[in-house]
């Protein structure tokens, strides 16, 4: 079948046909029987393309947030420690932590990066008074998983806005998500610094970041700072963590 | 899309959240992942299965619904929510697999899916033995025409968006894109 025919078919199928386009297509369909032949197989790949797509997307999405490293409500639900025994992985944390910065490191920090790295959702793009357009887009764009596309629109943004820790924190989040660790951690490092929401999420990230960046030493005091602080499912992952180092 | 980028910070209508599942979208899914999966997981712990066949009931009455929504089969209509087919959906599968299924399941299975469609050309979607077929040829495709035809057919983006990604010309992706659909056909009708 020739290129022409091919994506004559496809605009049928796709349902991007005007309505007058649409009719004749169907007349023609309904005297030329390899014409329906073709339209048939083709729709049956197509709609398996996006079956095979759906398939692969929901199984990230399982693995996600509810996977062995999800630390989404259904997952703390099931595994939760008790009051007694999260008290106890502490004390196992501590210990352990110690005499992981007593041994040469080697640990295959790659490996629980990616058990434990959870791409941030991000937030709703709720267009609102109070929201720049572009950071809108932007995020957008990192939803869509554009991160390179979402990374053009804030780079400039966040140099009119440097004070902007929200930005600051997603502009981090889009670098570690596209692989830029180093330029992750110094974004990230700025958050943290700063008493704000963000500052704890920034400091997991950031520990993550430099596990990534096999720097384990600087994971783990991150991680040892976010486990002491008890301050809810961060510290809970943190500490978690510190056990696998 | 407009409309799902308009929904707000905490919770889509039943609308939105059916547009989105028609628009493959993202964050839709994901939504729906989250809220309903539970749901879900806990019918089926109650029915004595394990979280493993929970999560396969869930993700096959996902698929189910999602197909079956864009086949114009399920509708929203008064009395029926998103939330109670899915898990409605989901249910009927774990009883047709542990073969509790009985005439209750069959005219249920007809009351979900009995309801026409104005496209019915475009419904020909391939049952769960032959899309586990298709995965083996699939992969055969080699991940540059993978991505590439996902990208345009699941994602719906654009030529010019994809140009941009496989930074290439809008007429390459064209191109490619039907040279890797006559390969997929080729492979598919010699199955």
């Amino acid at each position: 079948m020739d290129q022409a025919s091919f994506e004559r078919i496809e605009a049928f199928v796709l349902k991007r046909m005007s309505d007058q386009e649409r009719k004749a297509f169907l007349r023609e369909m309904e005297e030329n029987e390899a014409l329906r032949s073709e339209v048939a197989l083709q729709t049956e790949l197509i709609n398996a393309i996006e079956t095979e797509s759906m398939k692969a997307a929901l199984t990230s999405m399982h693995e996600e947030h509810f996977g062995k490293g999800a630390p989404s409500a259904g997952n703390r639900g099931v595994f939760r420690l008790p009051r007694g025994w999260a008290m106890a992985a502490s004390v196992a944390v501590l210990i352990t932590a110690g005499w992981f910065l007593l041994r040469s490191p080697e640990a295959p920090t790659a490996q629980l990066y990616t058990q434990y790295y959870i791409t941030d959702p991000g937030l709703a793009t709720t267009l609102s008074v109070q929201s720049d357009p572009t950071f809108v887009e932007g995020m957008v764009d990192y939803k869509l998983g554009k991160i390179e596309a979402a990374i053009e629109r804030w780079q400039p943004l966040l140099q009119q806005n440097p004070t902007s820790d929200t930005l600051r924190y997603y502009l981090g989040m889009a670098y570690l998500e596209s692989d830029q660790t180093m330029l992750a951690i110094e974004q990230l490092g700025q958050v943290r610094s700063v008493d704000t929401d963000l500052s704890e999420r920034a400091q997991w990230y950031l520990a993550l970041a430099h596990l990534k960046n096999e720097n384990t030493t600087e994971a783990v005091k991150l991680l040892q700072q976010l486990a002491n602080s008890n301050s809810g499912k961060l510290s809970d992952r943190a500490s978690q963590l510190l056990t696998e180092l | 899309m407009l409309k799902v980028l308009q929904a707000k910070a905490k919770g889509y209508s039943d609308e939105q959240l059916f547009d989105g599942l028609l628009e493959n979208h993202k964050g839709v899914l994901e939504h729906i992942y989250r809220e309903f999966y539970p749901m879900v997981r806990q019918k089926i712990r109650q029915l004595g299965g394990q979280e493993e066949d929970a999560r396969d009931m869930f993700q096959e009455g996902l698929l189910a619904t999602w197909q079956n929504a864009r086949s114009g089969k399920f509708t929203l209509r008064e009395g029926v929510r998103l939330s109670t087919y899915l898990v409605r959906v989901c249910h009927l599968r774990w009883l047709e697999k542990t073969n509790k299924a009985s005439s209750r399941k069959e005219q249920a299975v007809e009351t979900y899916e009995e309801r026409g469609t104005d496209d019915h050309v475009l419904s020909r979607w391939l049952k769960r033995e032959d899309q586990d077929e298709f995965t083996r040829i699939f992969g055969q495709l080699g991940e540059r025409c993978r991505n590439l035809l996902q990208l345009f057919y699941y994602e719906r983006q654009d030529l010019t968006s994809i140009a941009r990604e496989l930074s290439i010309g809008e007429r390459s992706v064209k191109n490619e894109k039907y040279r890797c659909m006559q390969r997929l056909k080729k492979v598919y009708q010699l199955k």
